[in-house]
């Protein structure tokens, strides 16, 4: 079991060589396929979040892209899908009591990911189709698929 | 001279060896195929057609398998951490599975009814239909019913 943990963990340090020194790395979830990183920076579970296609109309699952923001992977739609729940533009991402952040990453002039913070300022991901982990700063998640932190978001916290 | 005395008793010893290899071999199936009916069976051209066909269809659905775990496998590994549905059906392994077509369907049955996932959107693209009309339906309950459906 515990050599279980370690492999996995191992497993996610390979593909985010950043994890390794993040102390408050951890896998906090098995692995989930109804929902993605979107959804999760969403501040939901029951969905996936990301801007469709004519091929997604008929694929099971719950696809959801807030209607009125263009279905785009353009970081524009991606800001604008934010602000439809309060989110607004931030510079930084260090931690303000009373508020709740999420760092969109860019790779190709296309966003790849959304991270969101939790209460404590620790932040937190859905990678994918795979884990939900914890992590003590944005920016060590950053890797070859993910590309570099585009911009923050924030509101008040619900 | 010693040795090519004895590697001239080689050919004479190996000859002798596979004579009384044979004869013993063609004994011991004589005596198989005399108490299983063998020969009268295979001489049956319908059946032995059949063995052949029979043959034929278990190495390439061995083939099927093993074309259809490995390009599974790549899916797997190179998607686990995308979010990006059109980046996830478009991979070219996932395609490899939906070029497959029905062929491939007990394969992905066998895998969602194991783990739920979203290689049920392999369905969805080889059928050209979803399983329910249901919007909020999750990845988990979608497999279900597929399994339900196709297994049934």
């Amino acid at each position: 079991m515990g050599e279980g943990i370690k492999g996995i963990r191992r497993e996610i340090i390979e593909l985010f060589p950043k994890l390794a020194g993040d102390v408050n790395f951890n896998k906090t979830s098995p692995e989930d396929e109804n929902y993605n990183c979107i959804a999760w920076a969403y501040s939901r579970k029951d969905r996936i979040m990301w801007p469709g296609g004519e091929e997604e109309k008929v694929l099971d699952g719950f696809h959801f892209w807030p209607d009125g923001v263009e279905d785009s992977t353009d970081i524009k739609s991606f800001i604008e899908a934010f602000g439809l729940i309060g989110y607004e533009i931030c510079d930084s991402w260090e931690h303000e009591i009373g508020f709740q952040k999420v760092a969109l990453y860019i790779l190709n002039d296309e966003c790849t990911h959304a991270s969101r913070e939790l209460s404590n300022g620790i932040w937190s991901s859905k990678l994918g189709k795979w884990y939900d982990i914890q992590h003590g700063s944005p920016y060590t998640i950053e890797n070859e698929t993910y590309g570099t932190v585009h911009c923050f978001l924030k509101r008040v916290f619900p | 001279m010693q040795l090519r005395n004895i590697s001239g008793l080689k050919p004479v010893t190996i000859a002798a060896g596979l004579l009384i290899g044979n004869a013993f071999n063609a004994l011991a199936y004589n005596d198989i195929d005399s108490f299983s009916n063998l020969n009268s069976i295979i001489s049956n051209e319908y059946t032995s057609n059949h063995f052949k066909e029979v043959n034929a269809n278990s190495y390439n659905d061995l083939v099927l398998r093993a074309n259809f775990e490995r390009h599974l496998l790549n899916w797997q590994k190179q998607t686990k951490i995308l979010s990006s549905t059109k980046s996830i059906i478009q991979h070219p392994d996932f395609q490899a599975i939906v070029e497959m077509g029905v062929k491939v369907t007990p394969f992905i049955i066998l895998e969602i009814e194991k783990k739920p996932s979203m290689l049920v959107w392999a369905l969805n693209l080889i059928y050209n239909q979803k399983i329910s009309n249901n919007q909020d339906i999750k990845i988990q309950e979608a497999c279900k019913l597929w399994v339900k459906a196709l297994k049934a």
